[in-house]
């Protein structure tokens, strides 16, 4: 599609917060949705600007490193070895649990199955074995269940109530 | 960005949430039910069930009739201290003792005689969330004898299980019929054909895997119950090279997805090929899986050892589990040898004590004096305690 044939594509990716992004083609055709905007838009001109309403910067400057390095470990056929996980265990040991949540909700928008199914799992990690209070304010659900009702789903299941760890 | 905060947008983002809940271990969900209604919808909906039955779920523990008592034993096999699912088993106002039957997949078959009954009751019990239910007896009952029970559940092709019964027919010795149950429609059915196995004296324990039944015997020709095509096939079995008719011991079972088949025909000897079954459209055959040697073993516990005559001995001991992780490399065998239970790990071929059972009192009777004797010997059936969140 590039007009000058070896030249390396850029794609111009623009945040909800107005933050314009300019991303290499194989690491922005990771994004399951500006893979789609260019398929159906086929003659899209070259400094095409794809906008993102639901993404603001932070989350997609993470997202972009992310999905950058995965792209060269690909290439270099190193996928699935231990450097991958070395790096995603160095990616994700800064993050907050506000900063996991933003990522995951980017990721999900723009439909990137792999940094997806990364980031399920490690929220999962993070919720693993915590208590019901730990995971309401994690997501800030509010307890609709009356005392009663609360006491007879939890009665039900005591014995999973055992070994949970401290908040 | 909005009003609301990331976090409740991903609670409130039922797909989302389905994805990062599967990921969890099944103690946890049961745990966040009582998070709120929403979520105690999204875990008890048969949609997360389905997903979940799509995950290869890790064995948590085996458990282990003690010395025919109604006690289990509960051995360990998790990398975190799994509680015991129970220690014994009573439904309601059951008056007789409840067995375990089977496991499969999570679900336990089992069953309870009761006094001047002619047949056992059946019930589908799942330890996790501590439901059962009975299986309803096969209707038109005409008292033919019953040869064996078998639970056949796959939860990653459907929430429902199936029972499958063979029974002798009543027109000619040496043939049987087989019925199914469906929990789906909470009947029994008649298999169309019914089928001839003149060498076939029991059928005993059977296997589901891959959507067939299959019974492993001591010598008669062993044979499978294929459930697509509703027949009975004889099932190849690897190559007898030790020259008996009979085989000492034997070990069928599932792990993971997997089939394997251990057939020990002497007791003088710790070296033994695990096999897997490999299916391939219409045929299928056991190739060798792991070659195990428990020699290093008996070195460390020679109470293995069992003096037959002055000068030959044999080795004391049954493999109750081949273990497949999800990285090959840590698969293992679970072996049982007197008063404990060992992990042989194919990979290095290393072995740990992972499990004491506690001194029985039928040994001390045995004039115990800290013998080893047969009675520490818990037996060969144990059932593999799967977490899983089915109903039944």
């Amino acid at each position: 599609m590039s007009k000058l044939g070896q030249a390396k594509r850029i794609i111009f990716l623009k945040t909800a917060d107005g933050q314009l992004f300019e991303v290499d083609e194989p690491v922005a055709m990771e994004f399951e949705i500006v893979k789609s905007f260019f398929d159906e838009n086929e003659d899209a001109a070259d400094d095409t600007v794809v906008p993102l309403p639901n993404v603001s910067a932070e989350p997609l400057a993470g997202i972009i490193e992310f999905c950058k390095a995965h792209v060269e470990f690909r290439a270099n056929g190193a996928a699935g070895k231990d450097e991958v996980k070395k790096f995603n265990a160095e990616y994700i040991k800064e993050k907050s649990n506000e900063q996991l949540k933003e990522l995951i909700l980017a990721a999900n928008y723009l439909n990137i199955k792999e940094m997806l199914d990364f980031l399920t799992e490690t929220i999962a990690n993070r919720l693993k074995n915590k208590s019901v209070e730990y995971v309401r304010a994690f997501f800030g659900i509010e307890n609709d269940f009356t005392p009663q009702e609360e006491e007879a789903v939890r009665k039900e299941y005591e014995w999973a109530f055992e070994g949970v760890d401290e908040d | 960005m909005s009003a609301f905060s990331s976090a409740e947008i991903i609670a409130n983002n039922e797909d989302l949430l389905t994805e990062i809940l599967v990921c969890l271990p099944v103690k946890s969900l049961l745990n966040f039910k009582s998070v709120s209604k929403n979520w105690l919808s999204i875990i008890t909906s048969p949609n997360l069930s389905l997903r979940l039955g799509r995950l290869p779920k890790p064995i948590t523990g085996l458990l282990m009739r003690r010395n025919n008592g109604p006690e289990y034993n509960f051995i360990n096999l998790g990398s975190n201290t799994s509680r015991a699912p129970f220690k014994s088993l009573t439904f309601g106002n059951l008056p007789s003792r409840v067995h375990i039957k089977q496991s499969c997949n999570g679900l336990l078959l089992c069953s309870s005689l009761q006094e001047n009954a002619r047949r056992p009751d059946y019930f589908v019990y799942n330890p996790t969330t501590n439901k059962y239910t009975m299986v309803p007896p096969i209707p038109n009952d005409n008292g033919a004898l019953c040869r064996d029970v078998v639970l056949a559940f796959d939860p990653s092709n459907s929430p429902y299980y199936k029972v499958v019964c063979v029974k002798d027919c009543n027109l000619s010795e040496s043939s049987f019929q087989i019925e199914i149950y469906s929990s789906q429609t909470g009947t029994w059915r008649v298999c169309n054909s019914s089928f001839n196995y003149p060498n076939t004296p029991f059928f005993m324990e059977g296997v589901f895997w891959n959507n067939a039944i299959y019974w492993c015997k001591s010598w008669s020709p062993s044979i499978y119950f294929d459930m697509d095509k509703e027949e009975v096939r004889e099932m190849p079995m690897p190559p007898n090279i030790n020259g008996l008719d009979e085989k000492w011991s034997w070990y069928l079972g599932t792990s993971r997805g997997h089939l394997h088949l251990i057939e020990i025909y002497s007791p003088f000897n710790t070296i033994f090929n695990i096999y897997e079954m490999e299916k391939r459209e219409d045929c299928c055959r056991w190739i060798v899986k792991y070659q195990v040697d428990l020699s290093p073993i008996v070195t460390s516990y020679p109470e293995m050892i069992k003096n037959f005559q002055t000068d030959l001995h044999y080795y004391l001991f049954s493999t109750l589990c081949v273990v497949r992780e999800e990285n090959d490399e840590e698969s293992y065998l679970v072996v049982h040898l007197p008063a404990k239970v060992i992990r042989y790990n194919f990979k290095d071929k290393s072995f740990n004590k992972i499990h004491d059972f506690a001194p029985s009192h039928d040994s001390e009777h045995q004039g115990g004096n800290g013998q080893v004797t047969n009675f520490d010997f818990v037996g060969t059936a144990a059932f593999q305690y799967i977490e899983s969140l089915a109903s039944v």
